[in-house]
Formats: C-alpha cells, sequence, structure tokens
C-alpha cells in the first residue's frame, strides 16, 4: 500500500510541474504581453521598455520561466499587475473561499446523493430509473449561472428570505455563535445548492445503477440466506461494493466542482478563486490569471489523489494487491 | 456516399475554420456567399451521413433510439433546432435588430405581439432569442467539430502506434486533464481577440480530452481483431487499414460522445458569453442575453429567463439524444427491483 | 405426489417437501422448472438430489428459503414443513428468523458468495450477532472457533482475512462455518464442491460428513457427482428434468436400480480397472426446460420405452422398503438390471 502511495504521490507532482510548466508557457508564449495592454497611445516606447524590465519581460523566456519556478517553490509568484499586492496573498483570501464553497457542495453531493439513491433503491420501482435518469440530465442541462440569478431572482428579490450574495459580515467575535453559524449558511446556502445540484442527483443515480447491479451479486444471496435483514444488506453488504463506483465521481467531480464555482462566484459575489479570475481577466492582470489557472489544477491533482486512496480504502483488494 | 469523401470534408471542415478564424466564422454563421452555403451544408450533412454509416453497420440502434420516448424527444428537439438555426429569419415576425420607436415599446413585458418581451433598446426578445439559436448552436458545433477531429486524431494515434507514443500522448491528455475546462477556456480567451470563431477554437482546443479516450480505447481493441491483423498481413497499408476498417467502428461512441458534448459547449459559450468575454455586438447570443437581463432582474425578469429556458431546454435535448445514443450502443439491462422482500 | 418415507408414523423428518413447483418466466415463456417434487430431511442424515444441470435441482434447494431469483422465478405450489410450518406462505420476517439459524445454505462458488471487501471472520461473526445475540468481541471468539472447526488451520489470522486471500477449498470451509454459525438444524449444500480439485473435494465432503453426524444435522447435498452421492448419502432422489424419477437408501438404489435414467447414469461412468471398448452413454440430451416431453420426460431417450410412456406419465409408487420410483417399465428394468446400449 505504502508503495502504491509513493507511486501515485511521484506521479502527481510530476503532474503538478507539468501543469505549472504548461500554463506558464501558454501565457507567455503568446504575442503580446501585459504591458502592451496597460499602456495607453501616450506611453512613449522608453516607458514601455521601463515598465517591462521593471516586470523582468524583456529577458528571454527561459530565464523567465527558471525564475517563475523558482519563485513558485519559494512562495513568490509574482505580483499582481492590478493591485500591486503579492499574487500569493491575494490567493491566500480566494482560494480558502473557493475551498470553502466546494467542499461545501462536494459534502452535498455526496452525502445527500448517497441518501437518496439509496432511499430510491428500497423504494423499487422500476420507472424511478427512468426518471432519476431525466431528472440528473435536466440538472444537468442547467446553466450554472443561470440557475444562480434565478434563485437570486426568487429567495432574495420576491422571497427576501436570503442575501443575494457575497460573504457575511458578521466575524465570530463580535456576535454569538449562533448568529455567525445563521449568516454563514444564509450566504452559503444558494452558492452551495446550485454548485452542488448537479453532483448530487449524479450521485444518486450512480449508486441506484450500482445497487442495482451489486444486489444481483452472489454474496448478496448468501446475505439474505444467513437471515440478514434488508437494511443490514443493503447498508452494509450491498453498499460497500457499489459505493466503489461512486469513488470515479470523486475523480471526476472536483474539476466540474471547480468549473461551477468560477459561475457560481460570479453570479453570488463570492471572493473566490473563480471570480479573482474573471476580475483579473477583464483587467488583463496575467500573475493572477496564471496563478490560479496553476492552483486550480493543483487542486484537481490532489482531489485525484485524494480519489485514489478512497479507492483503496473502500475496496481493500486494492490495498492488497498493490 | 463513399466513406473516403466525407471523412476527408469532415477533416475539411475544422481545418477551414482553424486557418480562417474570424472569417469562416462570420461566413458560416452569417450566412453570406458560397462558402457559408457549403459550410451550412457540411453542418447539416455531416451528422446525416455519419448517421448513415452506422446505420448500415448497425453499430448504433435506430430503433431503439426512436422508439425510447426520452430519446425521440431528444432527437427532435435537436432536429428542431437545428431547423431553427438554418431558417431563422423567417421565423420571427421582428428583426432582432430593430429597436423600437417609442419609449413604452422599451422593457415591454411578454405580449402577444411581443411574445418573450422587448429589452432596453426596444427590440424585441423572441427573435434575439431565435437569432441567438444560430450563433450559440453554430458555435458550439463547430467546436466540437474541432474537438472530435483533434481528439480522434490523437487518440487514434496514440493506440495505433503505442508503446512510447502512446505514452507521451497519454500523459499529455492527462495533463491536460488536470486543468478544471472553464479555467483553462478562461485562460486562452485572454489571449485572443474576442470573436465567434477563436471561441470556436479555444473550446474545441479544450474538449478533446473525452473523445481522445475513447478513440483510443476503441482503436486498441479493433487492432487486436484478427481482421485487421490480416489487412496488415497482407501488405495494407497501416493508414488504409486505420481509416477503413478501424476508425469506422469507432464512429459509434464517437457520435454519443460529441453530441454530449455539443450540450457542454453551449453552457460554456453562454458563460463566456455572459461574463462578456464571448461574442460581441453585433452578434447576438443566449449568454449575452442573460448579461443584458441580470441588470434588470428584477424589474424585467423576461430578459434573463426565455434565453435561459432556451439554453437548458436545448442542452437537455443534445443530452438525451446523447444518452439514447449511448444506451443504444450499450445497452445495460438493469433488471430487478431492489426489493428484498421475499 | 411420492413420498421417500414408507412409514409415516416413524416419521422424524425434520424438513418435508412436499409437491413444490417452481415456475420459470423468460422473455414471456412460462414453465415449470421444478414439477412437483418431495423430499425428506431427517437429522444425522444426508439426502443427496441428483442430476444433470438444467433439471431443477438448484432451484428446488434455493426454493425451500425462498431465495429463487426474482422476478424470473417464483414458487408456485407445494409445501414446505419445517418446524411445524409451511414456509411457502410464511411471512417474510419468519423466513429471516429461519433463514441461517433453522436451514443454512451453502453455495456452489465461493468465491463469488463471499462478500469481498468484508474479513471471514467478520461474515460469520455478524451470523451470531443476529441469531444468537451475540455482543461483538463473543461473536468474534466464536467465529475463531467455527473456523477451527471447519478444520482451518491459525484460525485468528485466517478470521482477519479477506475472501480472495484465501484458497478455494478454505473459502469452501468458510463458507460452511459461516452456515454453521445459526445453529441449523438443516444444512442446504448446493454442489458445495463442484469448484473445487479432486483432494480438496473429499477434505470437504469429509467435513460435512462429521459436522453432519456430531451436530446431528440433516443434509442436503444438491450434486450432479453420482458416484459422490453414492459415497456420501445415506438416501438418494435422482432428479430429471424437474421431477423426482427415483429415490430411496442410496446403496439399495445403487445396486439395483427401478429407472432406466439412474441406471444410464450409473453405467455411463468409467470404471477404474475395468476395460471398456467403448464408453456407453445416454443417446439424446436434457430436453429445453420449455420444450418437455409428454408422458414420461425420458422417454426419448429411454431404451426401455414403449408406447404408453410417451402418452401417460408416470406415477410415482413405492417400490420397496423406502424406496419409490416413477416409471411404466420398473418391473422389467429391476429384472434386466443392466443399460441397453443403443
Amino acid at each position: 500500500m505504502t508503495v502504491y502511495l509513493l507511486r501515485r504521490l511521484f506521479t502527481s507532482l510530476l503532474l503538478v510541474w507539468g501543469v505549472l510548466t504548461v500554463t506558464f508557457f501558454m501565457v507567455h508564449l503568446t504575442p503580446g504581453d501585459p504591458i502592451d495592454l496597460l499602456s495607453g497611445p501616450e506611453t512613449s516606447a522608453e516607458d514601455l521598455e521601463r515598465l517591462r524590465a521593471a516586470y523582468g519581460l524583456d529577458r528571454p523566456v527561459a530565464v523567465r520561466y527558471v525564475d517563475w519556478m523558482g519563485g513558485v517553490l519559494r512562495g513568490d509568484l509574482g505580483i499582481s499587475i492590478v493591485s500591486q499586492r503579492p499574487v500569493l496573498d491575494v490567493l491566500l483570501e480566494a482560494v480558502p473561499r473557493t475551498l470553502q464553497l466546494t467542499v461545501s457542495a462536494f459534502v452535498l453531493h455526496f452525502a445527500v446523493g448517497i441518501a437518496l439513491g439509496l432511499w430510491w433503491t428500497r423504494r423499487g420501482a422500476r420507472w424511478s430509473t427512468r426518471a432519476s435518469d431525466v431528472g440528473t440530465l435536466v440538472l444537468y442541462s442547467l446553466p450554472t449561472f443561470w440557475l444562480g440569478l434565478m434563485l437570486q431572482l426568487l429567495l432574495s428579490y420576491h422571497l427576501r428570505w436570503l442575501p443575494s450574495g457575497g460573504t457575511p459580515s458578521v466575524a465570530l467575535d463580535e456576535v454569538g455563535f449562533l448568529t455567525w453559524f445563521v449568516e454563514n449558511v444564509r450566504h452559503l446556502a444558494m452558492p452551495v445548492f446550485v454548485l452542488g445540484l448537479a453532483g448530487t442527483a449524479s450521485v444518486a443515480r450512480v449508486l441506484r445503477n450500482s445497487l442495482l447491479l451489486t444486489l444481483q451479486e452472489d454474496f448478496v444471496r448468501t446475505a439474505r440466506a444467513k437471515g440478514l435483514p434488508p437494511r443490514v444488506i443493503f447498508g452494509k453488504h450491498a453498499l460497500r461494493p457499489a459505493s466503489v463506483a461512486l469513488v470515479s465521481l470523486v475523480g471526476l467531480g472536483i474539476p466540474f466542482l471547480l468549473s461551477g464555482a468560477v459561475a457560481t462566484e460570479v453570479v453570488f459575489g463570492w471572493p473566490g478563486m473563480g471570480r479573482v479570475t474573471v476580475e483579473a481577466l477583464m483587467a488583463r492582470d496575467t500573475p493572477v490569471v496564471l496563478a490560479t489557472t496553476a492552483v486550480s489544477a493543483v487542486l484537481v491533482v490532489l482531489g485525484n489523489l485524494l480519489a485514489d486512496l478512497a479507492y483503496a480504502w473502500v475496496d481493500p483488494r486494492i490495498r492488497t494487491q498493490t | 456516399m463513399n466513406p473516403r469523401r466525407w471523412w476527408i470534408l469532415a477533416a475539411a471542415l475544422p481545418c477551414v475554420l482553424v486557418l480562417h478564424g474570424a472569417e469562416a466564422g462570420r461566413m458560416l454563421l452569417g450566412l453570406e456567399g458560397e462558402a457559408a452555403a457549403v459550410a451550412a451544408w457540411l453542418a447539416v450533412f455531416w451528422p446525416f451521413a455519419w448517421a448513415k454509416a452506422t446505420w448500415r453497420r448497425r453499430a448504433i440502434e435506430w430503433v431503439a433510439i426512436l422508439r425510447d420516448p426520452l430519446s425521440r424527444a431528444g432527437l427532435f428537439t435537436v432536429l428542431g433546432l437545428a431547423f431553427v438555426g438554418i431558417f431563422a429569419p423567417l421565423l420571427v415576425v421582428h428583426s432582432p435588430d430593430l429597436m423600437g420607436d417609442a419609449v413604452i415599446d422599451r422593457y415591454a413585458a411578454p405580449s402577444v405581439s411581443h411574445w418573450m418581451g422587448t429589452d432596453l433598446l426596444g427590440r424585441d426578445v423572441f427573435s434575439r432569442v431565435v437569432h441567438g439559436a444560430r450563433v450559440s448552436l453554430g458555435i458550439a458545433v463547430a467546436s466540437v467539430v474541432v474537438s472530435v477531429g483533434l481528439g480522434t486524431m490523437i487518440g487514434a494515434l496514440a493506440a495505433w502506434h503505442g508503446r512510447w507514443v502512446d505514452g507521451v500522448l497519454m500523459r499529455f491528455t492527462d495533463l491536460a486533464l488536470a486543468f478544471p475546462r472553464l479555467f483553462l477556456v478562461l485562460l486562452l480567451v485572454a489571449l485572443v481577440e474576442p470573436g465567434p470563431g477563436w471561441i470556436v477554437v479555444v473550446l474545441g482546443a479544450t474538449g478533446w480530452m473525452g473523445v481522445a479516450r475513447v478513440v483510443r480505447g476503441q482503436v486498441l481493441q479493433q487492432r487486436e481483431v484478427e481482421y485487421v491483423e490480416a489487412a496488415r498481413a497482407l501488405g495494407v497499408p497501416d493508414l488504409e487499414v486505420l481509416r477503413r476498417h478501424v476508425l469506422p467502428a469507432t464512429l459509434a461512441p464517437v457520435l454519443a460522445l460529441s453530441t454530449l458534448r455539443v450540450g457542454n459547449a453551449i453552457l460554456a459559450e453562454s458563460f463566456l458569453s455572459f461574463l462578456g468575454l464571448g461574442v460581441q455586438d453585433p452578434w447576438v447570443s443566449w449568454g449575452m442575453l442573460i448579461r443584458a437581463g441580470r441588470d434588470n432582474l428584477v424589474d424585467a425578469w423576461w430578459l434573463a429567463v426565455f434565453p435561459g429556458a432556451a439554453i437548458t431546454w436545448t442542452v437537455l435535448g443534445f443530452n438525451l439524444l446523447g444518452d439514447g445514443l449511448r444506451d443504444a450502443l450499450d445497452p445495460r439491462s438493469l433488471s430487478g427491483t431492489g426489493s428484498l422482500d421475499d | 405426489m411420492t413420498s421417500t418415507s414408507a412409514n409415516p408414523a416413524v416419521d422424524d423428518a425434520v424438513l418435508r417437501v412436499e409437491d413444490l413447483v417452481v415456475e420459470l418466466e423468460v422473455e414471456g415463456r412460462r414453465t415449470n422448472v421444478v414439477d412437483g417434487i418431495d423430499l425428506e430431511l431427517r437429522r444425522g442424515r444426508t439426502l443427496a438430489l441428483v442430476g444433470e444441470s438444467g433439471c431443477g435441482k438448484s432451484m428446488s434447494a434455493l426454493a425451500i428459503l425462498r431465495l429463487l431469483p426474482r422476478p424470473a422465478a417464483r414458487l408456485a405450489g407445494g409445501r414446505v414443513l419445517f418446524d411445524g410450518q409451511d414456509l411457502t406462505n410464511a411471512p417474510v420476517r419468519t423466513m429471516r428468523r429461519i433463514r441461517g439459524r433453522g436451514i443454512a445454505m451453502v453455495f456452489q462458488e465461493p468465491m463469488t458468495s463471499l462478500n469481498p471487501v468484508f474479513s471471514c471472520g467478520e461474515q460469520i461473526a455478524e451470523v451470531r450477532r443476529l441469531h444468537a445475540a451475540e455482543s461483538r468481541s463473543k461473536a468474534w471468539e466464536r467465529a475463531v472457533a467455527l473456523i477451527e472447526e471447519v478444520g482451518i488451520d491459525r484460525p485468528a489470522d485466517r478470521a482477519r482475512q479477506l475472501p480472495h486471500e484465501m484458497s478455494g477449498g478454505m473459502r469452501q470451509r468458510v463458507m460452511i462455518a459461516m452456515a454453521l454459525a445459526g445453529d441449523p438444524a438443516v444444512l442446504l449444500a448446493d454442489e458445495p464442491t463442484t469448484a473445487l480439485d479432486v483432494t480438496t473435494q473429499r477434505q470437504i465432503l469429509d467435513l460435512l460428513d462429521e459436522l453432519c453426524a456430531r451436530r446431528r444435522m440433516a443434509v442436503l447435498l444438491v450434486t450432479h457427482d453420482l458416484a459422490l452421492a453414492a459415497q456420501r448419502a445415506q438416501e438418494i432422489a435422482v432428479m430429471y428434468a424437474g421431477r423426482i424419477v427415483e429415490s430411496g437408501p442410496s446403496d439399495a438404489v445403487f445396486r439395483a436400480p427401478s429407472h432406466p435414467y439412474t441406471l444410464g447414469l450409473l453405467a455411463c461412468r468409467p470404471v477404474l480397472g475395468k476395460r471398456q471398448e467403448r464408453l456407453p452413454s445416454i443417446p439424446g440430451n436434457v430436453p429445453d426446460v420449455f420444450d418437455r416431453p409428454s408422458g414420461c420426460r425420458f422417454h426419448p431417450r429411454c431404451p426401455y420405452a414403449v408406447a404408453r410412456c410417451h402418452e401417460e406419465v408416470p406415477a410415482a409408487v413405492e417400490d420397496g422398503p423406502g424406496r419409490m420410483v416413477a416409471c411404466h417399465e420398473r418391473t422389467t428394468v429391476r429384472a434386466r438390471g443392466e443399460w441397453i446400449d443403443a
């Protein structure tokens, strides 16, 4: 198992390096640089050159690459052209916000999805396979940003139940824990719901299909022959092998969630990586865009690593064989 | 029709788009000139040719698709949308650019004369939605063509040559998959000029990975099949074997996958336009309409609701069709009801 | 229809099956795969249910515990009497109490019949927790003891292992331990050794013999192997195409069979040490479940068949102490006592 872990870790590190390299070259090998876009018609050529030198953009690409990689390892990701703050600071503010959103949505996916999947399977009606398929497809077809807008329209503007966006403005030390908690939930409710909706349906559907297949296995027949009650058969004997299928969703779900987070953050004004990227994009703030793209990919790689670990945990056969 | 010819035509389309970029986009979507006519003919013809090829080979059980009510709904939705896209100008009463004369025409709620209301400048929302269908669909389909072309090439190459070529290409695919698609799209969009042509390129360049994997899997399977070995043993050149025997087997799953990818592409393009990074004036896309609607969400709900509903309905249609195609290829019966009461 | 017990007064049958019918429905076609069989199981004795594949013997065993594969198969008639109760219409809750505790089952394929993600000890212990209401630690102790009882060494270590870490023979022992965990009165063994090699087979069967005697269990041994039945079972029931054609004490039946099918099965085994020019065989094939012959189902393949066999279903009649046979020509068969090879 340790060998397996180490091997996966090594591949992941390679992948991270690849991500960083590719991102860097994508940005730096295109014609034109940020300075061109920042400057106006009155800027003299000299000023442009000086700006370039200041940003180190006059050196050859290879040098810039080594410099940048070195910086990354040290934690120095450059300076944001727009705000003049270190990019690392920008990230340290934004990434936890995104994680707050995506991790909550992730937990929602799986907790609600599994419960839903189990309940659906036990209900047993044959038509519900079709219904769940269609339901999932409908949810997948909704544009995330539009769904967010519609919910805002309904819940924030018309019914005034939830805030239309932004982060809660109360700190833990100012108000009691309960208020702080409720405020956080109120602000997170719509974004997390929007982000996690399609995934939840997907989890439920995959689990249901997987359970139905697993229930036809011989060992379920043995479990019945032992006289075990249905909830034990479902919850213990069928669920563990069936949930192996869910692990693949973990791997797929992470990039999906991060992509969805962009739309959700933009619509709900949530100051996470996605919104920062979009704003930086509009302002042509290349260092920031570079950093957030790279970080998002790194998160995906980490997520896949976790997914593989989850795989090994759920299916002990992998543990002993590799 | 001779498969060789339509493969060449199919390969030509992404090349045309890539080489001419915005120009081809303008021609295609503006429906001017012969190039546009050819492009439109291709866009309609190509899926049918593919469908015909798969029908003949019974790779996809088309009858099964038409029987299942949901897949049927998907198929008709897609066909209906194609119809709307091509004949858009004939389907609307008002022109999408016609601005209202009187102030009273602005922000009009849905009514008999304006089914979906009017916008800030008094333009009829319904006709803008219909024309937007053209742009959104056109971009989405074109980008999928690019993705499929790229993905097929990469996947087939990797599987056919094997060993280190396969290793390198698959590592590259893994790397590309590590980026959440939207981040990659945003990054690339920042590096190019705005406009439908480049959007097609960007979306196409970020969506090929799944196709590559599927094609690779199929080709790997087909490579081991005896008639392929026989053909190679007889001295038939590799490219010929690939084209005539191996690739047709990959058609069916790729067709199913590409239908689903069109849905994704529509969602991606609409988000880009919503951000203002997609199509610009005078083009109209659904995402752009929602962007305009966002500022007036409370007062003029129809500006945002209808385009979004259009997107949902379109993507749903493609998803239903794609799901139906996938099931027709690989029907897995889930018999039993999950009840343990016996 | 018939009974294996000649004298109902001296009746200590712990499980009695009367006129059991199992209906099979596949793609709209229906048939009684098990068509009215009678069985009796007594404590401390083994009854072998012998027949070729497709005769319905496995279905019979599954039907007793109502574990038939739904919705294809269902119990359509007859009674299963256990402990004074008819199991065919008992409520599900009762069935769950009886399964594993009153009647336990061992299946053919230990690799797929054991849950791959739980340890062997856990799969045994949960039966103890359920039926003997033992605590976790006590149940685990008992599980280890059971693993030892079935002849696995280092039971404490083995208990923690997963099924795929064990050999086939060991897995089957674990299955048996699992079946014994509830201290059942009846053990249904569905081809318990078919998937194992010959040496292991012998060990497992020896184990079953020993356990059967020691725990005074009634064992139903379902098998296609006549030799096995002859060696291990005190009583035998020969099944053909859904019906029991002959039954009785095994040594009596084998010494002097009354049914041509039994004769044929005996004659067609290769005998060690005997020089045979040509190995005799029963001509023809086992009839398809949906297309069985009229009258006596064996008549198309039977060398003793007469016109009557084609028209009339032979009734099961007594044929000596504790013996039953269903054949019109039984007297002739008994008299001649040999298989007429075509």
